[in-house]
């Protein structure tokens, strides 16, 4: 965060949604600059890292498979593929050797790139500030750029397989004689142009909007619940701060009142209650970290359920990449 | 929000880490996992064909046994009617004998008996003699009354 003044909360927001941009034509650093000739430094540097952390992950395996009895690695790493090869064989009819593979690394890479969204949302861009850089994204699927150029690779590639899977004529009788028939050409065709260019917007954007709406929700519980020099913030986390308190303490009294069983009413309430005396002890200490404290119990929560939409996703585009494969390899 | 050349760096990589994929990372653990399979289809294939010649096998050595079992009931039972015969024979050999040796001391016998009733005979006319000079006071000429005593011998 940058020291001078007092931060607002839309200041803190705004500089969490920054990109560390390097201008291609002038080759100098920029922020938020609108032209097309800018590398988002950030989303690529993190894409890439975690693609080389799944070849890292899977490659070492793949050159030492054996097939004798695998070891622990090799037996998750084979798991992990015999999940994806069902799931490829299953909406995947043609023979092909890039489509399972593809859809492996989609799955694994989405996934860690989606994973970065549990990473607490100062921790990197804190270190990266220290280190003299000024603003840095750490979720490459929150940016478009990322998620739509995998998506329109994913068109291409469609396009260039129905080619190659059926030929010009076919794909041209399709595209024109479809739905309407021969007397109404150019309506089919632009049906079809409609048809086949809301596939990869559809897939690219479902993902980069999952991806953002969570990153956006990790920070704004990081900017209600941290404690600003202005008092409007004061106020505002306070208020978030006592509301999830009397939550939390309805809970622990409704659990002891007409919880059922060792778990219901004996260990829940205590957790609830220590959870409770520690931030009422910590929230009024804020120099020993009262507002990290609130940040991990929201952030926790967030992610807890961010962990199925971050799967989820992974796992749509994998899906999803491999369904319109199929679609462009198949005769209509 | 705005689309830059993010998208063409992005497509790139993404493209390079497919190549790689397909060409390093999917083919040999997939001819490892499809390997294994195989290997371990042939492994249970084998444990059926080895569990079936087992049971051939224990059908066999049961049957062998059987048979055997049924020789050696053959051979006992001979063994004992041959035993039988044995002791048939030899308790008629001895009934045999026996009888013979009986034959032989009742003709022996008979000898003896037929001897000494000769002897008798011979004795008893001297003996009628004797008694009758002790009846009559006086010595009776053996030669006069011999056909009487013939009479006398051939009566006893």
């Amino acid at each position: 965060m940058a020291a001078e003044g007092p931060i607002t909360s839309g200041a803190y927001i705004l500089h969490h949604l920054t990109y560390l941009q390097l201008d291609l034509k002038t080759w100098k650093i920029v922020e938020n600059s609108q032209g097309f000739w800018v590398l988002n430094i950030d989303s690529v540097f993190f894409s890439i890292l975690l693609g080389l952390l799944f070849v890292f992950l899977f490659w070492p395996v793949a050159r030492r498979a054996s097939n004798g009895v695998p070891k622990s690695w090799q037996n998750f790493v084979e798991v992990c593929t015999e999940f994806v090869d069902g799931q490829v064989k299953d909406a995947f009819h043609q023979k092909s050797k890039f489509v399972a593979p593809m859809a492996l690394l989609i799955f694994f890479w989405v996934l860690f790139m989606n994973l970065m969204d549990l990473l607490p949302v100062d921790a990197l861009p804190t270190a990266a500030e220290a280190m003299g850089i000024g603003h840095l994204r750490v979720l490459p699927p929150a940016d478009p750029n990322i998620t739509l150029s995998m998506s329109l690779t994913v068109f291409l590639l469609c396009f260039w397989y129905s080619f190659y899977c059926k030929g010009f004529m076919t794909n041209a009788k399709e595209a024109l004689l479809h739905p309407f028939g021969k007397w109404m050409m150019p309506i089919n065709f632009v049906l079809k142009v409609v048809e086949e260019l809301s596939k990869p917007l559809s897939l690219g954007l479902r993902l980069f909007g999952n991806m953002y709406a969570g990153e956006v929700i990790f920070i704004l519980l990081a900017a209600l619940t941290l404690r600003y020099s202005a008092p409007a913030h004061i106020a505002v986390s306070t208020g978030a701060e006592f509301f999830i308190f009397a939550a939390l303490a309805v809970l622990t009294v409704g659990l002891f009142a007409y919880g059922k069983g060792k778990w219901l009413r004996g260990w829940l309430p205590l957790v609830l209650m220590l959870v409770i005396a520690a931030g009422s002890i910590m929230g009024f200490l804020p120099a020993v970290g009262g507002q990290t404290y609130y940040q991990i119990l929201f952030a926790t929560g967030w992610g807890i359920f961010h962990w199925l939409i971050i799967a989820l996703q992974a796992y749509i585009f994998m899906v999803l990449t491999v369904a319109y494969l199929s679609m462009a390899a198949e005769h209509h | 929000m705005s689309i830059n050349a993010t998208l063409i760096a992005q497509m790139l990589v993404f493209l390079i880490l497919v190549w790689f994929t397909m060409k390093f990372i999917w083919p040999p653990i997939l001819k490892a996992m499809e390997e294994r399979a195989k290997r371990i289809a042939d492994g249970l294939e084998a444990a059926d064909r080895a569990r079936k010649e087992l049971a051939d096998a224990n059908t066999r050595a049961d049957d062998e046994v059987r048979k055997a079992r049924a020789e050696a009931a053959v051979i006992i039972e001979r063994a004992n009617q041959q035993a039988g015969q044995i002791v048939d024979q030899a308790r008629a050999d001895a009934l045999l004998e026996a009888a013979k040796q009986k034959a032989q001391a009742q003709a022996d016998i008979e000898n003896m008996a037929h001897r000494a009733r000769a002897e008798l005979r011979g004795q008893v006319a001297t003996l009628a003699v004797q008694g009758a000079e002790k009846i009559l006071g006086r010595e009776v000429n053996a030669a006069t009354h011999k056909d009487l005593l013939d009479q006398l011998v051939a009566g006893i």
